[in-house]
Formats: structure tokens, C-alpha cells, sequence
């Protein structure tokens, strides 16, 4: 009688594990809160300058002297060797939104040097005057490599706004 | 009653076990090497499986296939070989083609170093012994993973990116731990010639008896002039001490050391890793381990 009992139960059980993972299958795919973001008014650009010669890096997957992203997306990737002191420009840098947002800058120095610090400056402007100014170090022989931040402040709409 | 509830309570465990088993299997990856192998781990994570076919401290020029090599092989999704004869006569790649199976070539991209021997100029396959050319191998384990499991390609790569940067770090540290030696005192005598690329890369002279495989293929194998330059070697030079190697017998080299009156410094991770629980079971701990061995002796 025992060994019916628990194989009744056994069946049970699974019966409802079954349902459960029918169910949660069934299930539409979860709602994900919706961000508006608004575009940032003006045309934003940035300059980089390197203090060394940036050169393609023997430890990435794909070679790169100078990488800048934007929200995942590639805005400079340059292969060849990079001239110090010679600005790069980035002209129009699309969506920018208002609140924060991101850039992230890897640029290599020569492998043989492996001694020194080296640095790297960025300019983020908009309409021409620059809004954020920042320079990036290195540790001794590894890239220059992180993230800058440009916070653009939102614009409140207000009801006298509309009145005019 | 009881035992009914805790029959029931096994029985339940047993089977959502049983339903979490049944996940999607995972893919395999059959490696010639156990180098090779630690790469691709480090690449797939958990995602796929990755097997070696060499076992920790064997000798790839010297091993001969054996009957469950082929079965290995005929489950494999993707195999790897280091290439450049490394495996001799071929025999991963003799493997892969018997099995109908895809290849990936580590050594494809490297910038060869080119030796002399018996009248023939060949490739040293010994190309992993540099970061920078480990990281060649990962970029090409990425591309033959991604390229059969490319929704997960994101995942490779990124594993592969942070892999890449412990190379740096290694390759950065490396540099400084070797600062310590006088460059002249850079002399690097091992079993046989492994660590071409590894010398270059640091500014390291080698010598050894045997040639570039331990094995008997062209410009390999020990000859009475190999053996009587190294002795030549270590005389003119100076050198302090010499380094056996831990898939090498060690036997000719203590004689050496005898002949020329020099100290065994040591045993150096070569052409294969050490096995689960040493300090040489990965890729990074095998050359942090040669490099601390080498300081340690020549310093």
C-alpha cells in the first residue's frame, strides 16, 4: 500500500512541476519599463590628444591604436599609429540625451614602453565651447583606458514656457 | 508514513534533477595540447566542454594517437591544434580530417620564428611562449567558437577580452621580474628548443642539445654537435645555471650540467602544463612559475 501512496505522490508532484514549467512558459515575456530619453539640444563634438605615439595593441582581440565608444557604438577606431599632440577632432557625436553620458577611450602606447605613465586628454564641446575637460592616466606600460562623462543638464518645461 | 514522505521527497529531488539535466548538451571542444585546452577554457567558461588530448607533463612531438584518441575526436564539435608540427607527424590534425571534423590552427597569424636544421628551414611552433602570441591563439579560438556558436560570440569575446588583459599584466610583470638579471648574464640553456620565442621576446640567448622537437623530424632530436656546443655555450658564457624541462627527460641535461660543471636552476613548464593543483595547471601559472624559477637561478 506504502509504495502506491509514494508513487501516487511521485506522480503528483511531477504533474505539477510539469504544469508549472507549462505556465511559466506560457507566460508573456516580461514588460520592461520604458525610458524616455530626450535628445540634448546642440551639436556636440570632441577632441582627443595623446601624449605618445598610440600604436595597434598586441593584447586585444582586434588591434587597435585609439578606440572611442559611445553607448557600445564606435565613433573612432583607428588602426594605424596615432601622432601625439595632433587633436583628433569627432564632429556631430549622435544621441547625446540629456542626463548622463558616456564615453570610453583606449588608446595603447608603444609595447617596448613599458616604464612610464602615459595620458591622454579629452574635450567634449558643444556648439564649439567645451563642456567637459578631462585627462585620462595610464599605469606604467598598460593602455590609457576609461570612462568620461558628460552630464547634460535636463530642460524643465515650465507653464510659463507655454504662455509664451 | 514517514518513509512514504521521504520517498517522495527523494524521488522529487531526483526528478527535477533529472529536468535540469536535460538542458541543451553542451558543445565540445577537443584540444592537441594542454596550452590550447587552458585557452579555450578560458574562452567558453562553462558553455562548452574542453577536453586535451595530451595529458598534463606529455610530449606533444612524441606522442603517438591511441584508439580512444579517435572516439575523443568523433564526439568533438570543434578541435584545436597548436600547428607548425608541434604535434608530430601531424597527428591532431590527421585526427580532425579522419573525423571530418572543423580545425582551428592556433599558430595561424603569428610572425614565425624561422630555425635551421639538417639543411631545411622550418617554423618554431613553440609560439605560445610569448603573451603577445598567446593572445593570437585566443583571437583565434574566439574566431572558430564564434563562428560555430555565434549567438554567444558577445560572451566570447568578452571573456577573451579580460583573458587578454591577464596577459598584459603577465607580460608587464614578466618584463620587470627579469630587470633583476644582467642582461649578460641572459642566457637561457634548456632540454630542448622551446623557448625561442619566449628568449627574443625578453632578451634571453638560448642554447640546448636537442633541436627544436625532442622528436626525430628534420632539424630535431639530439646530435653529438648540438650536445658539444651547448657544453661550449655554457662555458663561454658563463652561465650559472641550466633549466630541465618538465615533459623532457631530464637525464642528458643533468649530464651536461655535470660535463660543464654547472647547477640544474631548475624545472621549466615547456611544451606542456602541470597538473590540477600545481602552480603551472593554467597557462598564466606555468610562465609565472618559468619566469620565478629563471630569476631565481640566474639573478
Amino acid at each position: 500500500m506504502r509504495p502506491i501512496l509514494a508513487l501516487l505522490l511521485v506522480v503528483a508532484i511531477l504533474g505539477l512541476v510539469q504544469a508549472y514549467m507549462k505556465f511559466q512558459a506560457s507566460l508573456p515575456a516580461t514588460r520592461s519599463v520604458q525610458q524616455i530619453e530626450t535628445k540634448a539640444e546642440g551639436v556636440y563634438t570632441a577632441d582627443i590628444t595623446l601624449t605618445f605615439d598610440a600604436e595597434p595593441d598586441a593584447f586585444s582581440l582586434e588591434p587597435t591604436s585609439l578606440l572611442v565608444l559611445f553607448r557600445g557604438q564606435e565613433l573612432l577606431r583607428k588602426k594605424a599609429t596615432v601622432k601625439a599632440g595632433t587633436p583628433l577632432l569627432i564632429t556631430d557625436i549622435p544621441g547625446m540625451t540629456e542626463g548622463r553620458n558616456e564615453f570610453y577611450i583606449k588608446a595603447t602606447p608603444p609595447e617596448d614602453e613599458t616604464e612610464q605613465s602615459r595620458a591622454v586628454r579629452v574635450r567634449v564641446l558643444r556648439d564649439g565651447i567645451p563642456v567637459v575637460e578631462r585627462t585620462l592616466w595610464s599605469e606604467p606600460g598598460a593602455p590609457v583606458e576609461g570612462a568620461i562623462h558628460v552630464d547634460v543638464p535636463r530642460v524643465v518645461i515650465t507653464e510659463d514656457d507655454h504662455d509664451h | 508514513m514517514k518513509s512514504v514522505v521521504w520517498l517522495s521527497l527523494v524521488a522529487f529531488s531526483l526528478s527535477v534533477a533529472t529536468l535540469q539535466a536535460q538542458d541543451e548538451p553542451k558543445k565540445v571542444i577537443v584540444c592537441s595540447t594542454t596550452q590550447v585546452a587552458d585557452f579555450a577554457r578560458q574562452i567558453v567558461g562553462d558553455r562548452w566542454e574542453v577536453k586535451s588530448i595530451l595529458a598534463p607533463g606529455q610530449d606533444p612531438h612524441l606522442y603517438e594517437i591511441k584508439p580512444g584518441d579517435a572516439k575523443l575526436v568523433a564526439e568533438a564539435d570543434l578541435c584545436l591544434e597548436n600547428g607548425w608540427h608541434l604535434e608530430g607527424k601531424d597527428w591532431m590534425r590527421t585526427l580532425a580530417q579522419g573525423a571530418g571534423k572543423p580545425l582551428v590552427t592556433c599558430v595561424t597569424d603569428v610572425e614565425p620564428l624561422s630555425l635551421e636544421g639538417d639543411g631545411a628551414t622550418f617554423h618554431d611552433p613553440h609560439a605560445w611562449f610569448t603573451p603577445q602570441n598567446a593572445t593570437i591563439f585566443v583571437r583565434n579560438i574566439v574566431r572558430g567558437v564564434s563562428q560555430l556558436d555565434p549567438v554567444h560570440r558577445v560572451e566570447y569575446e568578452s571573456r577573451a577580452e579580460l583573458y587578454v588583459n591577464q596577459l598584459r599584466a603577465l607580460h608587464l610583470w614578466t618584463v620587470r621580474q627579469f630587470n633583476i638579471i644582467p642582461a649578460e648574464k641572459r642566457v637561457l640553456v634548456t632540454s630542448h628548443d622551446a623557448f625561442n620565442y619566449f628568449c627574443r621576446e625578453y632578451g634571453f640567448k638560448s642554447a640546448s642539445p636537442a633541436g627544436w622537437s625532442t622528436g626525430d623530424e628534420i632539424g630535431g632530436g639530439v646530435t653529438p654537435d648540438r650536445r658539444r656546443r651547448t657544453v661550449e655555450s655554457i662555458k663561454q658564457h658563463g652561465v650559472k645555471a641550466i633549466f630541465v624541462e618538465t615533459s623532457v627527460n631530464p637525464k642528458l641535461l643533468r649530464q651536461i650540467a655535470d660535463d660543464a660543471g654547472v647547477e640544474i636552476g631548475g624545472r621549466l613548464y615547456s611544451d606542456s602544463m602541470g597538473p590540477p593543483g600545481s602552480a603551472g595547471e593554467t597557462y598564466i601559472g606555468m610562465m609565472r612559475e618559468n619566469v620565478l624559477t629563471i630569476v631565481e637561478a640566474l639573478k
